[in-house]
């Protein structure tokens, strides 16, 4: 009788997967955020991330004999960019300072920083609320200038730490609105504000018919999330979105988010000064400073990097969590 | 005979006399709300004209109401008709509520709202019409009302240039010196304006937004 | 949303109910603020109760030549009594002229053509100025018209109103187609006073109005105008067409009532209701009656 000779499959997949398992045959498979895809004795780094495609082996003993299918992805395009892209204000002061970033499609990038940075800046210029003084921003490859701003923000989801749900509409028609403008079939709107409200976690029988000022914080940022995906748009900016929630239900909502993140695979812009939600819902970490861009990192390169101002970043944090730890 | 029976007896005329007011009243705040509502929303998508416009409804509002008429007694098509010139005149004083509240309720919807509805992709009419509108309406509508109570008491003056009404009723009653006739044209007037105070505060409330 | 709807439906029927002024069969008839006026809008409307038995609405006392206008034009007053003067000269804004046929004859067309209203025959008198001296002066010096009175006036005193002073066609004219002079300069006084003056010889003559009540009552004497100075101001009826057409039987009461009004019988009845205080209706029935006219 032959004997089969054991097999392993490395999925080498999207960057936005996270902790995907698969077991296989005879090795555990698991692709880790940073691009890495570790098999229990086979060690793989995923091409896209600049570096070469290697198989090392961590226990040659195990692996001696096993066959490895690898299955590559192509790496994902750049679908948002910012070309020398400054913003200057009326008076003259700038908010942003000469920013050149690429969003690859079905990431989450984090915009991270203090307050006036320049995050919330940098939003705004992708869905042309706001438009650069200098330079560029391309989404899809088209720069905004030439986009016609309507069409735009109707591909883009926007969520924003207010929420801004229209006190007169119901939660139905808050959800279904980008739909309804789009001229959606009222079956197929209804349909869908139900999907999204499942989706999000509200009862979709008890929220649909009840007004914002009914709802508690949580309730309408889930809502604001929702109405953000009504139409399925591509893309999703979020503009502190968990802010002014409460800890317990901010807490809850992002744990809820990491997990819709994976299921929604859109790319994402999430700005927020709050480290460890960066860090927990990032596929990459950009970190803003007065303006400028300070870097671009993984969250595990950002835990490990040398520069002055992540360092400082970190450590500011670490004294503000212990010192709230200790009160 | 005794006032009731004095308003018993010409009930026609006191009957006659208030729907004349009314369509005084009616006419002018149809043609000041057509007129003050766009005018309103305008100032708050082109702030540049809110000196032109506001100072010119102010102005308005103040020259005392018979002098107003007075002005435009000399105007060619205007002055020939007491009342295209009352509805004229009454129609200029009821702009100034009118304007100024429609562009107040629409200032005051929260930004977050604002910000929000762009950001989606609303084009600027849809914000108007599906957001900012249906929200300003309570403070437009407090607008109306002050509007209209200014209009039904103006009104009263308006017979004084011949446009009929229930200040004919005043007027006549002072020439005759008697106070039955004053009552009949004063005790309406009054009744229309509470009432349409009242039924217009009935409705402000009806249209609050948190 | 009901209450809505009911507002909605009120203020179109308000708006509509305006616009129609459905009267039925009523007769609407104005008057000016002065008694004169309202004896005579009360003596139109008896008069037509009684031939046409329509029913009549009085809207006296309204505050002018103005408002009557604009009242008639509106439809709010169906008819009301102008002087044919004034409505020359305040509404139909031209000069003014002495001949009275032809003042009739242009505010009759000019009325039709421009405002659809219709200007019946006169009533009779003409209310215009009126040179009135002391009945014992003009007996005495046999004084009949203002030709007469002027060779006199050197040695007279005059009194007047201060319109009548101000006016084009008052005093200044006056003087100049008489040729006037008297002793002094005139004396400038309240109107309700210029009567008591004339008769305490404090003056010798005034301008009053030729239907003041106090010329019949006392004995005072209207010098005629001989040279036509003053404009006529004849009271005509003045009606709108389409009251007449709905009911034509206005037309003959009013006819009947042409020329039936002299001078005299109106200063007697502003006398009866202003001087002896009594009531207008009163004063026109019995005016009515003794004309046959009832």
């Amino acid at each position: 009788m032959q004997q089969r000779r054991p097999e392993a499959f490395i999925l080498i997949t999207r960057a936005d997967d996270m902790g995907y398992t698969h077991t296989g045959n005879l090795a555990t498979i698991e692709c880790l955020r940073n691009g890495i895809i570790r098999c229990a004795g086979v060690l793989v780094i995923a091409p896209w991330f600049g570096e070469a495609a290697q198989l090392t082996c961590e226990n040659p003993d195990l692996c001696f004999g096993v066959h490895l299918h690898m299955i590559v992805v192509p790496e994902p395009e750049v679908v948002i960019e910012c070309r020398g892209v400054s913003y200057h204000l009326e008076g003259g002061r700038a908010l942003l300072s000469d920013l050149n970033l690429q969003i690859r499609r079905g990431e989450t990038l984090v915009l991270l920083g203090r307050s006036g940075s320049g995050k919330t800046t940098t939003l705004k210029l992708i869905n042309k609320l706001l438009e650069p003084t200098e330079g560029q921003v391309l989404v899809e490859g088209r720069a905004t200038s030439a986009w016609d701003p309507i069409r735009l923000r109707r591909r883009i989801g926007y969520v924003i730490q207010e929420v801004g749900l229209f006190p007169h509409f119901t939660v139905e028609r808050n959800v279904g609105l980008v739909p309804s403008l789009e001229g959606w079939p009222a079956e197929r709107t209804c349909a869908r504000v139900r999907e999204l409200l499942d989706l999000v976690g509200l009862e979709a029988e008890r929220f649909a018919g009840r007004f914002p000022r009914e709802l508690s914080g949580g309730q309408r940022q889930r809502v604001g999330v929702a109405r953000a995906l009504a139409a399925d748009p591509p893309f999703l900016l979020m503009d502190e979105p968990f802010g002014a929630l409460d800890p317990v239900t901010r807490a809850e909502i992002q744990r809820e988010f990491q997990t819709l993140e994976r299921r929604l695979q859109k790319t994402i812009v999430f700005v927020t000064h709050d480290l460890r939600e960066g860090l927990m819902l990032a596929t990459r970490v950009a970190l803003m400073e007065g303006g400028r861009l300070v870097g671009v990192y993984t969250p595990e390169e950002f835990r490990r990097a040398s520069d002055p101002a992540v360092m400082a970043y970190l450590q500011a944090f670490e004294t503000a969590e212990t010192t709230r730890g200790g009160e | 005979m005794n006032i009731l029976q004095f308003f018993w007896k010409n009930q026609a005329q006191i009957y006659e006399l208030t729907l004349e007011h009314l369509w005084l009243v009616g006419i002018s705040m149809l043609l000041a709300v057509s007129v003050g509502v766009p005018l309103g929303i305008l100032l708050t998508r082109r702030p540049g004209f809110r000196r032109t416009i506001l100072g010119g409804a102010t102005i308005v509002q103040t020259i005392p109401s018979l002098a107003l008429f007075g002005f435009l007694l000399p105007a060619p098509w205007l002055g020939e008709r007491a009342d295209r010139l009352a509805i004229t005149a009454l129609t200029l004083y009821a702009l100034l509520p009118i304007i100024q509240n429609t562009y107040a309720g629409i200032k005051r919807v929260d930004s977050g709202v604002r910000e929000a509805a762009r950001g989606m992709g609303m084009t600027d009419f849809e914000l108007l019409i599906q957001v900012e509108l249906p929200l300003a309406f309570g403070v437009i509508l407090t607008g109306v009302r002050v509007a209209t109570v200014i209009t039904v008491g103006v009104a009263t003056i308006a017979a004084a240039i011949g446009a009929g009404g229930l200040g004919e009723f005043i007027f006549r009653g002072l020439a005759m010196v008697d106070n039955r006739v004053i009552l009949a044209g004063a005790i309406p007037a009054a009744l229309m304006a509470l009432l349409a105070d009242f039924f217009l505060s009935r409705l402000e409330r009806r249209f609050r937004y948190a | 949303m009901v209450f809505l709807r009911a507002l909605f439906v009120f203020l179109c029927a308000a708006i509509l109910a305006g616009c129609g002024g459905v009267r039925e069969n009523r007769i609407v008839i104005g008057s000016k603020n002065f008694t004169e006026q309202v004896v005579l809008g009360e003596l139109l409307a008896q008069h037509i109760e009684a031939t046409t038995h329509l029913p009549v609405d009085r809207r006296f006392y309204l505050a002018g030549t103005y408002i009557c206008h604009q009242a008639i034009l509106a439809g709010r007053i169906d008819l009301y009594v102008e002087y044919a003067g004034t409505a020359l000269t305040a509404i139909l804004k031209q000069p003014a002229t002495s001949n009275p046929q032809e003042v009739y004859e242009r505010v009759k067309r000019e009325y039709a053509r421009r405002f659809h209203l219709v200007v019946l025959e006169p009533l009779g008198f003409n209310n215009t100025f009126a040179i009135v001296i002391r009945g014992e002066d003009a007996r005495r010096l046999h004084l009949k018209t203002i030709s007469d009175a002027a060779r006199h006036a050197p040695e007279w005193r005059a009194g007047f109103g201060y319109e009548f002073m101000e006016r084009p066609d008052g005093y200044q004219g006056l003087v100049r187609t008489y040729g006037l002079t008297f002793a002094a300069p005139p004396r400038i006084m309240d109107l309700g006073l210029l009567y008591r003056a004339l008769i305490q010889k404090q003056v010798d003559l005034v301008a009053g109005n030729s239907t003041d009540g106090l010329i019949a009552a006392r004995d005072l004497a209207v010098l005629e105008d001989d040279r036509h100075y003053f404009p006529p101001y004849y009271a005509v009826p003045i009606v709108r067409e389409e009251t007449l057409a709905r009911h034509p039987a206005v037309r003959t009461a009013l006819e009947e009532l042409a020329g039936r009004i002299s001078d005299q019988d109106m200063r007697q009845m502003n006398y009866a209701v202003e001087g002896e205080h009594r009531d207008v209706q009163e004063v026109v029935r019995e005016f009515l009656q003794s004309k046959h006219l009832d």
